[in-house]
């Protein structure tokens, strides 16, 4: 095929320099500028250039025998030298089709450099940003658990208005399907706590007592505190992404144009469902770390019914409710967290990713915090 | 405009489709140098897929395609990138970089396939985004640009190698008619000084009296094209009811009747 041809046979560039009077440079291009040859070209001429530089430049393009966007922007390039040094420039014998692409670029048009927008800030402007953004955001979030607050009193209210489909898909998604996870890191929290106190324990003939710490830390702190943040992690973040693709697809736009409140219609569900599965999720997380917990005081020689006596010896409800009570409100905030940020996502494909990390990031941070609140509460109240 | 004898899109019998459904079959039509060349038909007739073909995105069934020549079906590895080079694609909705400013877009390929030195690459980015109309925009990010500008912005990218051929999908969907007319006359001008052959997908009636040297009707009922020809031959002359109704605005009395 010719077109074939044309590209295999004339995939050469050649540089001619002559020098036709002391101050006059004739430069013969030949061949053909395509994106393929116009590396080598380039760097040829403006080698050329950088040693001479003539007062007067011309460049012989007669023997151009095709020239596309990345040759117009070698002959520009040369003009542009030509320029800056405050040298003459003249193209000779351009065929027509190619002087009337070339005629479409005004060189003073690109004589300024290409300008970075990213220039840093001065440190003090930074700062100053950066706290902006920060009351910005805290101005925004207390906006919004304030619409929280108000969808869901009305969902209360109107029990039939929540989409509770949706509820028991959430429900399956963040609850049934993170019993695996859950099970697993639970397990091993219990058995790295009984195995890591045995030893010193046992140097004061306490290793029973090992039953006693498990089931504390495990029902008071640990459960309720890792089954959140796999939540975060599992759950937080898919409310960020599900909600910020919506977003970004104009779905919320549209929705509120129909009428329909984000609000109820995607926050509500999703906030109902983890406020309901977390308490859940924590009494299971409870139950497999004290299970990891009794393989090890069962091998250090112990029969399974005195680590059971010892557990129930040592726990109260109070101490178990304290948990659950805590689960409540991570599971509130972990998946308010979620939304929050999804609801955020501005335009683009990183969008989705900065929202889904924020969610995670701000919810574990939320909920290391509120535990925080939980222990000094709960201290006054000598819980 | 004199037609070359040689194609450099040469596609024969080729039946494509998805899973059990076929969409096309047996299509076969060529598209010469330097044509401005478009593919009409109502929704769901196979247009997008037709053109997905031809850039090597979808796998016929059966038959063949050549781009410049070249097996754009089989080809693999190193002789891929080749057609590749010789193929610029402007999608639906721009399909821009998100994370990437418009001379950044257009640079990655030169930075991919080409030895340039770095400021060549900027000098020919602006050169392509000067050539769509967006000389001073090089450093906004996409999201920042119209819908208008953003396609001008995709065609620029499609370019930034000089391919002989570019692929328009719905090149002025959802636009103006003033920035329709814009880019068709951009298409006319990029044909007519860089020598492009544009393959392009659309609906629009003046924009297609306006550009078009060729053009081929596919229809879902006969899975194939069911009028080619120069669009003001088609108004005039064809015998097709449906591409007679669609080149005259007409509408059928069954349409009436429904609406």
């Amino acid at each position: 095929m010719p077109v074939e041809k044309q590209k295999t046979e004339e995939t050469t560039v050649a540089i001619e320099a002559e020098t036709i009077h002391p101050d006059t440079l004739v430069l013969k291009i030949a061949g053909r500028l395509d994106s393929e040859t116009t590396g080598k070209a380039w760097r040829e001429a403006t080698g050329i250039l950088d040693h001479s530089s003539p007062a007067r430049l011309i460049v012989e393009a007669a023997e151009i025998e095709y020239c596309d966007g990345s040759g117009i922007g070698l002959l520009l390039e040369l003009h542009l030298r030509q320029n800056k040094t405050g040298g003459a420039f003249e193209i000779r014998n351009l065929r027509s089709e190619f002087q009337q692409l070339l005629s479409l670029f005004n060189p003073a048009e690109f004589e300024k450099p290409v300008n970075q927008r990213l220039e840093h800030d001065a440190f003090p402007e930074e700062v100053g940003e950066a706290t902006y953004n920060y009351l910005k955001d805290l101005k925004l979030l207390v906006a919004f658990v304030g619409e929280i607050v108000i969808s869901l009193i009305n969902a209360f209210l109107n029990p039939r208005r929540v989409r509770w489909k949706d509820v028991f898909h959430v429900l399956e998604t963040a609850g049934i399907d993170a019993l695996p996870v859950i099970a697993l890191i639970s397990f091993i929290m219990g058995l790295i706590l009984a195995f890591q106190s045995a030893i010193p324990m046992r140097q004061f003939g306490a290793d029973i007592y090992v039953a006693n710490l498990v089931a504390l830390s495990m029902l008071r702190e640990l459960g309720p505190l890792m089954t959140a943040i796999v939540l975060v992690g599992r759950s937080g973040s898919a409310f960020a992404a599900e909600i910020g693709t919506m977003k970004i697809n104009e779905e919320i736009d549209a929705m509120t144009t129909m009428g329909i409140d984000p609000f109820q219609f995607l926050i509500v569900p999703r906030i109902v469902a983890a406020f309901l599965v977390t308490p859940l999720l924590a009494v299971y997380a409870d139950l497999i770390g004290l299970i990891g917990g009794s393989i090890v005081v069962m091998s250090l020689g112990f029969p399974l019914v005195t680590y059971i006596q010892q557990v129930v010896s040592a726990v109260t409800y109070i101490d178990f409710m304290g948990g659950l009570l805590k689960s409540f409100v991570f599971g509130i905030v972990v998946s308010a967290m979620g939304c929050f940020r999804g609801m955020q996502t501005k335009i683009g494909a990183s969008a989705v990713g900065i929202s889904t990390t924020q969610a995670v990031v701000s919810g574990i941070i939320l909920i290391v915090f509120i535990d925080g609140i939980f222990s000094v509460v709960y201290y006054y109240l000598g819980i | 405009m004199t037609l070359q004898k040689e194609p450099i899109i040469h596609v024969d019998k080729l039946t494509a489709g998805y899973e059990e459904s076929v969409i096309l079959e047996n299509v076969s039509f060529d598209v010469y140098p330097g044509e401005i060349f478009i593919v009409l038909g109502g929704s769901g007739c196979g247009k997008t897929t037709l053109l997905k073909q031809m850039i090597g995105l979808l796998k016929p069934i059966s038959g063949q395609i050549l781009i410049a020549g070249r097996d754009i079906v089989n080809a693999e590895g190193e002789e891929r990138l080749k057609v590749l080079r010789n193929i610029g694609v402007m999608y639906q909705r721009g399909a821009l970089f998100g994370s990437m400013t418009l001379l950044e877009n257009i640079r990655l390929a030169l930075e991919e396939f080409t030895d340039l030195p770095p400021p060549a690459m900027d000098l020919i980015a602006m050169i392509k985004l000067k050539l769509v109309g967006l000389n001073g925009f090089e450093h906004y990010m996409p999201t920042e640009l119209s819908g208008g500008m953003q396609k001008r912005a995709a065609i620029a990218r499609a370019m930034a190698l000089d391919p002989q051929i570019l692929f328009m999908d719905e090149l002025s969907a959802g636009l103006d008619p003033v920035t329709s007319v814009e880019l068709d006359c951009l298409v006319l001008n990029l044909a007519r000084t860089l020598k492009i052959t544009f393959v392009i997908v659309t609906h629009e009636l003046p924009s297609i009296y306006l550009i078009a040297d060729r053009v081929i009707m596919l229809d879902k009922g006969a899975k194939g094209i069911i009028a080619t020809g120069r669009p003001q031959e088609l108004r005039e002359h064809s015998e097709n009811i449906y591409v007679h109704r669609f080149f005259n605005r007409a509408v059928s009395s069954r349409s009436t009747a429904t609406a």
